[in-house]
């Protein structure tokens, strides 16, 4: 969406093809039921895929409570319903492989690109979508030239308590930045903080959805269409000139169309953008398009194996209030090799935003079921907060996405299958970030802290690396400006193209990158020769 | 009373006796059965049929396990037993790994917790049990929001509100 207004802004006319509906404010209802079936992403009956951890053993059909929260399938994708912590990538995210030199099993290079080149594209990415925090109070912040928009939204108890965890620690607690508004501001509210804040839409705009950002400009200039419910099947190839000529897809009705057009950008999300470039195989790219390296699909990222630790505190969190995660600590984000692994992530305790369904099935109560289970539900619901740890993955090249032999989706087409199994690196960077966030909730005086500790990652919500971005054709898919090596009117803007994955959340660097490209390709007019 | 279910009455029964277990309410606070929790499971039920045949079977496994359950009363079913030995049934199919039974606890959690417009949680006794008045409808919050932010000193220039930041 920021490369289709961004070139709609320069006068480009861009038709944009979202699989899903356009839903719109009234239509995001706080219900958790609804959540849980699907509201916002496909179930897997509308999308199936399948995972093995290794391409020794044959590939399972995914749950539903893995896919759960892994996708969207609407206008505007998951910055719909995503947590919206808004994170730069710091500087030595971007040269992995220099600052760390080569690990065995991890697929390690440094991104053609850095922090310098991409920081004027943060700075506008901020302004746009409008985040909340304060580089005054962020001591670990990489270089900036304009403090952050809006000041910080408000802090909920979650974030109190990590402030004082952290500080009888000794460490440094600091705002999240969020794409959350602290302050009424172009034109939208500041948020209310009424909680379903996460996996929900937001009904009055306070989150920066890039329906609620990018959308509106773009649909001003008059040159920027969206067709909602159409389901791009491949991308079409000229075969005698190697462009692509445009993308077929499936409207809503079934019926099959030629979308031209004189550039071709894709950014169908991590799993989607690979899998649609395979299924776009013809005779002149047989292994898939813009496949000449075999390498889309490859070296793809899950983000660290997920600790999740919860705790139960003496006092009321009373977390179906206000946003989720308020304040957060980068002190463990650099490289620390006594810690037994390289790179770093941070923990962000959340408010759990009023989901008690969510609540019933967490391991934090002495029985699944029955009267010690309601009992503590009662005597947890009001007091206690989970915490989440994000942390770096380093690239395998086996690990990836490609098409499934037999299962089809209901279309007719090959689903994604992915093979993944985190590097050790992962697991031990996971294991010692739980330990880091248990140590934290203990210390700002939890009465009980449930470490659930790594788990293995099928599929996550943040999926990176498939169509890696290079100088070299042959060990990536795509260049700088994230081109295809192989389609020279062929762009992917997604987080496919990171070539590592940071210890961060990633949609600001999908945005200022996909920001960076449009002006690339508006100020050659999208060709390779100027 | 049970709503119009294309199943038979003797497997109703089990599945409601199973629900009514698996939040009961005995303690003497709502349940899943003064919550109409059933409602919503056989809702969800629907008319999936690889769903209805496994529920199918979860009440004929209960009711075998009732046969032998209880020596006085030979031939009982599992919603005539006692809450105990409900709960020791139920027990014994959750450490079998029983994926029905899972999916009936979930489902009658969210029958319990989940929004009422959808049969469930009737007046939202599940929500009033935990101490969660439900969704805020198109208004909001003011902080504090708990005792911790309440409570807790803030970062430095950040006032009660979390956002008043004097440099800007
Ligand atoms: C619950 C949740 C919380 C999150 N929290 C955060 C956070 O706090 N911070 C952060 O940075 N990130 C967060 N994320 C991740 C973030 O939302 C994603 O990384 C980001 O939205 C990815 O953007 P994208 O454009 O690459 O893909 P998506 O947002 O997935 O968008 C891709 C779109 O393409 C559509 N599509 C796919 N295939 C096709 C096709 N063949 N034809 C037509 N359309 C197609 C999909 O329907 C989808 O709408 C969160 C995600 C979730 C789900
Ligand atoms: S808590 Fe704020 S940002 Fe989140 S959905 Fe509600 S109003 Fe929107």
């Amino acid at each position: 969406m920021p490369a289709a207004v961004r070139l709609a802004e320069k006068g480009f006319r861009v038709v944009v093809l979202e699989r899903g509906p356009w839903m719109s404010r009234r239509d995001f209802i706080e219900d958790e039921i609804l959540a849980r079936r699907g509201l916002l992403w496909p179930t897997v009956e509308e999308e199936p895929r399948t995972w093995r951890p290794t391409d020794a053993v044959p590939a399972v059909r995914l749950a539903t409570s893995v896919q759960l929260f892994s996708n969207a399938m609407v206008v505007g994708g998951s910055t719909v319903h995503y947590s919206a912590l808004a994170w730069r990538f710091r500087e030595s995210d971007f040269r992995v492989l220099s600052e760390e030199g080569a690990v065995a099993g991890a697929s390690l290079a440094d991104w053609p690109i850095d922090y310098t080149e991409m920081e004027p594209y943060y700075d506008q990415a901020e302004r746009l979508i409008g985040v909340s925090g304060s580089a005054a109070l962020s001591p670990f912040e990489p270089p900036r030239q304009h403090e952050y928009p809006l000041p910080p939204v408000p802090r909920n108890s979650a974030g109190a308590i990590l402030e004082r965890g952290a500080r009888a620690l000794g460490l440094h607690p600091q705002p999240v930045p969020l794409g959350i508004l602290s302050r009424d501001y172009d034109g939208r509210s500041r948020c209310m903080a009424k909680g379903f804040c996460s996996s929900y839409g937001c009904p009055n705009g306070a989150r920066a959805s890039t329906t609620e950002t990018f959308l509106p400009k773009g649909l001003a200039t008059g040159r920027l269409e969206v067709r909602a419910n159409s389901f791009v099947t491949r991308v079409v190839q000229d075969p005698a000139t190697g462009r692509a000529r445009g993308v077929e897809y499936l409207d809503d009705s079934g019926a099959l169309h030629l979308q031209e057009g004189d550039i071709v950008i894709l950014a169908a999300g991590g799993v989607e953008t690979p899998r649609l470039l395979l299924n776009s195989a013809s005779a002149a790219a047989p292994d898939g398009l813009a496949n000449s390296s075999g390498l889309v699909g490859r070296n793809f990222m899950l983000h660290s194996p997920g600790a999740t630790v919860y705790a139960v505190f003496p006092e009321a969190v009373d977390g179906h209030k206000g946003t989720e995660a308020t304040r957060t600590e980068m002190d463990d984000y650099a490289t620390d090799t006594s810690r037994g692994f390289i790179r770093g992530g941070f923990i962000h305790p959340r408010a759990h935003g009023g989901e008690p369904v969510e609540l019933a099935g967490r391991p934090m109560h002495p029985a699944k079921w029955g009267l010690a289970h309601k009992r503590s539900m009662r005597e947890t619901w009001r007091h206690y907060l989970f915490s989440h740890v994000t942390g770096e993955s380093l690239p395998v090249e086996a690990n990836g996405v490609d098409l499934d032999p037999q299962v089809k989706d209901r279309f007719g087409l090959p689903v994604a299958r992915i093979t993944y199994t985190a590097h050790d690196n992962d697991v031990r960077l996971a294991t010692w970030f739980a330990g880091r966030a248990v140590e934290i909730l203990e210390a700002a005086g939890a009465s009980r802290v449930v470490n659930n500790g790594p788990v293995i990652r099928k599929l996550h919500n943040h999926q990176m690396g498939a169509t890696r971005m290079g100088n070299d054709a042959s060990r990536s898919v795509v260049d700088r400006w994230c081109r295809a090596h192989d389609v020279p009117n062929l762009y992917v803007t997604d987080s496919s193209v990171f070539v590592t994955s940071a210890g961060l959340n990633p949609s600001l660097t999908i945005q200022a990158n996909a920001l960076r490209v449009a002006d690339r390709i508006a100020a050659t007019r999208g060709d390779p020769a100027s | 009373m049970s709503p119009a279910s294309p199943l038979a009455p003797g497997v109703v029964a089990a599945i409601t006796a199973a629900v009514e277990r698996i939040i009961p309410s005995d303690d003497g606070l709502p349940g899943a059965r003064e919550a109409g929790t059933i409602n919503f499971v056989l809702g969800e039920l629907g008319d999936a049929p690889p769903r209805v045949a496994s529920i199918i079977q979860l009440a004929l496994t209960l009711d075998a396990a009732a046969v032998t359950a209880d020596p006085l009363r030979p031939g009982c079913s599992f919603a005539a037993l006692s809450g105990e030995q409900q709960d020791t049934i139920l027990l014994t199919l959750e450490t079998e790994g029983s994926p029905e039974l899972s999916w009936l606890v979930e489902t009658t959690m969210e029958g319990f917790y989940g929004d009422p417009r959808h049969g469930g949680n009737a007046n939202g006794v599940g929500w009033e049990a935990i101490g969660f008045p439900g969704p805020t409808g198109g208004s909001g919050y003011e902080p504090p929001f708990g005792w911790y932010d309440a409570n807790e000193p803030n970062l430095p220039g950040l006032g009660p509100d979390g956002t008043t930041d004097p440099t800007r």
